[in-house]
C-alpha cells in the first residue's frame, strides 16, 4: 500500500480531533498545511516545524493545531520519542534521519488530503 | 536503420513540466520525475510535443514526417519516423558561498549517462574516471567554502572543458545519497496566488526545475536522413519552450546537438 494511503485514516482522526468543529474546517488550515510542505523543501524540516509552533488566535486558525495534528499522525506511525508539546523538538531529535523527514512529509500529504474531505469555511 | 543522436538542454528560465494536476504530493503541482531514480526528468511525450510545436512555429517542412501525422478530418494518423527519448538530468544548480552557484551532479548521473552512450552506440567520447566522492568535489583549487552547506574538495578530472560543456561551467560532484536527498528531491517551490479584488482566492505551490539546469536526451533518426540537419537547425537556433506557464516565461531552454552526426 502507498505510504500516504496508509496514513489517511490517522490523518482523518487527527483532523477530526484537532482542526474540525461541527464537521467543518477553516479554509486557512488548507493553506497552512500546503505551505508546510513547501517550507520543508525550501528551508528544511526544523524551520518549517518552528513556523508552526506559534500559538496564534484560534478563532482565525492557529498553526499550532497543524503541528498537533502532525504529532498525532507520527505517534500513530509508531514514533516513540515524540514531544507532544512541540513538533520542533521532536524534529530535532530525529534531524539526522532522512526517513523521519520523508515520514513527516507523507504525514503532511495525508493531512492535506484529509482536510479536503471536510467542508471548508472562511 | 536508426542512428541515435545526443542533445543537451540548458534551461534559461525556471521550468515546470508537470506530473499532472494530482494534488497527491506534499506540494500541489509536482514536476515529472524519472520513476527509476526519482531525479527530475522530462517525459518523451512532453519533450516531443514541445519540439513539435517549436518546429511547426519555425515553419519546418518535414514536421509530419519527423513527428507523425495527427488524425484530422478523418485523415488517418501516421507515426513519425524519428524516435524521441526522455530527457534525463545532467546537473542542477546548487548554492554556495564560493560563487553564486555550482552545477551539481553525482556519480550515478555520470554512470547512467556513460551507459546510455554505450547502449545506443552514440558517437561521443566521455572518458572520465567517474569519482566516488566522500565529500562534494569541485574543480576550483584553493577555494575554501561550502556547497549546499557541505565542505568541498578539489578534483582535477572535472576541470576539463568538455566536461564543463556538458555539466556546466562550475561542476560540483556530490555523493549519490546527498545529491538525491539534498538536491534532486529539494527542488525550488514557488508560491502562486490568484487574487480577486486584492483578496487571495486560490493559493498554490508549484515545484520547478531551476534555470541553469542541464538535461540530455536522445533522438533516433533514420540514417542519412535528408531532413535531419533542418530539424537540428530548427530546434537549436532559438530557445525552445518546454512545459507549462509559457506566458510567465517558464521553460525557455537552449538545445544543442552534442554527438557527431
Amino acid at each position: 500500500m502507498n505510504a500516504v494511503e496508509k496514513l489517511i485514516p490517522y490523518a482523518l482522526e487527527a483532523a477530526e480531533q484537532n482542526l474540525a468543529e461541527s464537521g467543518k474546517i477553516k479554509k486557512v488550515y488548507n493553506g497552512y498545511i500546503s505551505g508546510f510542505g513547501a517550507t520543508v523543501i525550501q528551508a528544511g524540516l526544523i524551520p518549517a516545524a518552528a513556523n508552526l509552533e506559534k500559538d496564534t488566535d484560534r478563532t482565525k486558525g492557529s498553526r499550532r493545531l497543524i503541528a498537533d495534528a502532525l504529532l498525532h499522525i507520527l505517534e500513530k506511525m509508531g514514533y516513540k520519542d515524540i514531544d507532544k508539546k512541540s513538533l520542533t523538538r521532536t524534529a530535532i531529535k530525529y534531524k539526522e534521519k532522512i526517513k523521519f523527514k520523508n515520514d513527516i512529509l507523507d504525514a503532511a500529504t495525508a493531512l492535506k488530503l484529509a482536510i479536503r474531505t471536510f467542508k471548508l469555511e472562511d | 536503420m536508426l542512428k541515435y543522436h545526443l542533445f543537451t538542454i540548458r534551461t534559461l528560465s525556471n521550468m515546470h513540466v508537470g506530473s499532472g494536476d494530482t494534488n497527491f504530493g506534499v506540494v500541489d503541482n509536482l514536476i515529472q520525475r524519472d520513476p527509476t531514480t526519482n531525479y527530475p526528468y522530462i517525459s518523451s511525450s512532453s519533450l516531443k510535443g514541445a519540439l513539435r510545436e517549436h518546429c511547426e512555429s519555425n515553419g519546418l517542412d518535414s514536421v509530419s514526417k519527423i513527428f507523425g501525422k495527427e488524425a484530422k478530418n478523418n485523415n488517418e494518423s501516421a507515426p513519425g519516423s524519428y524516435k524521441f527519448f526522455p530527457a534525463y538530468i545532467l546537473s542542477i544548480p546548487v548554492r554556495s558561498d564560493i560563487r553564486a552557484y555550482f552545477n551539481g551532479t553525482c556519480p550515478n548521473i555520470c554512470s547512467s549517462f556513460k551507459k546510455i552512450l554505450d547502449d545506443f552506440s552514440i558517437n561521443y567520447k566521455f572518458n572520465y574516471n567517474i569519482p566516488k566522492p566522500e565529500k562534494v568535489e569541485i574543480c576550483e583549487n584553493n577555494k575554501m567554502g561550502t556547497v549546499e552547506g557541505y565542505e568541498v574538495k578539489y578534483n582535477n578530472d572535472i576541470s576539463d572543458k568538455n566536461f564543463k560543456d556538458l555539466f556546466g561551467a562550475y561542476p560540483a560532484i556530490f555523493p549519490d545519497e546527498i545529491f538525491l536527498n539534498d538536491v534532486a528531491l529539494n527542488m525550488p517551490v514557488v508560491a502562486r496566488n490568484k487574487l480577486e479584488n486584492g483578496r487571495s482566492e486560490n493559493l498554490w505551490y508549484e515545484e520547478v526545475v531551476p534555470r541553469e539546469s542541464r538535461f540530455y536526451f536522445i533522438v533516433g533518426a533514420p540514417e542519412n536522413d535528408s531532413d535531419f540537419n533542418a530539424f537540428v537547425e530548427s530546434i537549436t537556433k532559438s530557445p525552445v519552450q518546454i512545459g507549462a506557464n509559457a506566458s510567465i516565461g517558464y521553460g525557455f531552454s537552449l538545445i544543442s546537438l552534442v554527438s557527431e552526426v
